[in-house]
């Protein structure tokens, strides 16, 4: 039996387990199975977040894109016998953003997107000015020591804004079936469902009601932050607003009675700047007073006839 | 009583000792915590795919300006066209872990000259990761932009 070295023959050896040593055995291995399935369905749980956040990214990534075609092509007619477009827009900047510090001062949610620096917390912002240099040629000689989108401490934690953007489109020959054409982009409830961001349209017709339909773009928007780049100060004086009334002194089409004699010499931005903030977790609710998880979307789309325009200022360096 | 005595010499009949549970313990945790690192890379796949559609507004968006404020002799978008090397990444306020530069050349479709996204001479924002955000400051997107005002 040479096996007798290797393989004790007490009693004491052969007969496997006691109980302590079980109870041990499975207590550490509860130990490490509980550890690691707790990391493995925290990763799962972190894993479906991430996807919804994609989800949401992908929903803002599709409106931005409707909306960037129909602001790049928008033409204003100046001479009859061609479609008209106006831009008539408005924002209602509400009292709460996503509840978090994201620029860590201590303040939550105190600035609106305005292209200012409403907190000051940069100091000046001529330092920071990300028109600084592009080779030896500054981006914007004159704006240097202005604030401007981009800039730091510029609209860096913000309330969320609702805006209201329509257009207005009037055919060079109405028919009755289509007087006018009014398209507006803005957050509605749709189908039972809060912050959704749609796109309206309204046709007027000579007789009967106008025809509505309603086509959501994406859910889930809490902000929808749009600003209009104003071509129209002189000299250079341009800057970013959050309303804008092409009708303002337009006798063809009087929608306002602001400056009902001064026609502006370019009645559409020269650029719109589009925020999207969008829940994170669209089928989580939002609500003022509820921290929440956002995801942010940011652009800015030229409309080329007012960049086109011979009047539109351009600086010489 | 007779099965005990008549084992085989390959298997010893005490059952395993707290030894051994242990090492198969140590083997089965190795095992799992290898199917769960493949977890974080699909995570990083998913907010690679975020990071990419920012990009892109983020590109479009510098190009937006710098063709909104492009001066009447055309000196700002020539600039860029002239650059000889990319202009050092600025990182956008509102999103630290990207980085825009401006350059003339291609820094993505360099593998095939005859790529028209290749050529030289052409402005282009450039997007990549911050450098504090990823060390290897990879570029995310490329977009080039018109040249003139009208």
């Amino acid at each position: 039996m040479s096996c007798a070295l290797t393989r004790p023959t007490t009693d004491r050896l052969r007969r496997g387990f006691s109980l302590v040593e079980l109870l041990i055995a499975m207590t550490i291995a509860l130990a490490f199975l509980s550890g690691i399935f707790m990391t493995f369905f925290q990763i799962l749980k972190t894993q479906e977040a991430a996807e919804k956040r994609l989800e949401s990214m992908r929903n803002g990534r599709a409106a931005m894109t409707t909306l960037s075609s129909e602001i790049k092509s928008l033409n204003r007619n100046y001479n009859p016998g061609i479609d008209d477009i106006l831009l008539i827009a408005r924002r209602d900047v509400l009292a709460y953003g996503d509840l978090t510090d994201n620029d860590n001062d201590g303040q939550v949610d105190e600035e609106t997107v305005n292209g200012l620096d409403d907190d000051m917390t940069s100091g000046s912002v001529t330092t920071n000015d990300r028109h600084a240099l592009v080779g030896q040629v500054r981006e914007r000689p004159l704006y240097y020591g202005r604030t401007d989108l981009g800039d730091k401490g510029v609209d860096e934690d913000i309330k969320f804004g609702h805006s209201f953007m329509t257009f207005r489109v009037y055919p060079s020959s109405p028919t009755p079936e289509l007087v006018s054409k009014t398209i507006t982009y803005a957050i509605v409830t749709y189908d039972g469902q809060p912050n959704v961001l749609a796109r309206q349209t309204i046709i007027e017709r000579s007789s009967g009601e106008p025809l509505v339909t309603v086509a959501p773009l994406a859910f889930g928007v809490l902000g929808f932050d749009v600003l209009y780049w104003n071509p129209n100060e002189a000299p250079y004086e341009q800057y970013w607003v959050d309303s804008w009334d092409s009708s303002a002194g337009d006798p063809a089409h009087p929608t306002s009675s602001t400056n009902a004699t001064l026609q502006p010499p370019l009645g559409l931005p020269a650029s719109v700047y589009v925020r999207l903030t969008l829940a994170a977790d669209p089928s989580g609710a939002a609500a003022a007073g509820r921290k929440v998880d956002t995801v942010t979307l940011e652009s800015a789309i030229n409309i080329e006839q007012t960049i086109g325009d011979a009047r539109y200022p351009r600086p010489s360096l | 009583m007779s099965t005990k005595i008549q084992h085989p010499v390959s298997g010893p009949a005490r059952g395993f000792s707290l030894l051994e549970v242990l090492v198969a313990l140590a083997i089965m945790t190795a095992g799992i915590l290898t199917i769960a690192a493949v977890f974080p890379r699909t995570l990083e796949a998913g907010n690679d795919a975020q990071i990419l559609s920012q990009a892109a507004a983020l590109a479009q968006m510098k190009a937006e300006e710098i063709r909104r404020d492009n001066d009447r002799d055309n000196q700002l978008i020539d600039s860029i066209k002239n650059l000889t090397e990319p202009t050092a990444p600025v990182a956008f306020p509102h999103d630290p872990r990207l980085s825009y530069q401006f350059s003339s050349t291609s820094i993505i479709y360099t593998a095939d000259a005859t790529d028209p996204r290749a050529a030289p001479g052409v402005p282009r924002v450039i997007i990549r990761y911050s450098a504090d955000y990823r060390s290897s400051q990879d570029v995310i997107y490329e977009l080039r932009f018109d040249q003139t005002n009208h």
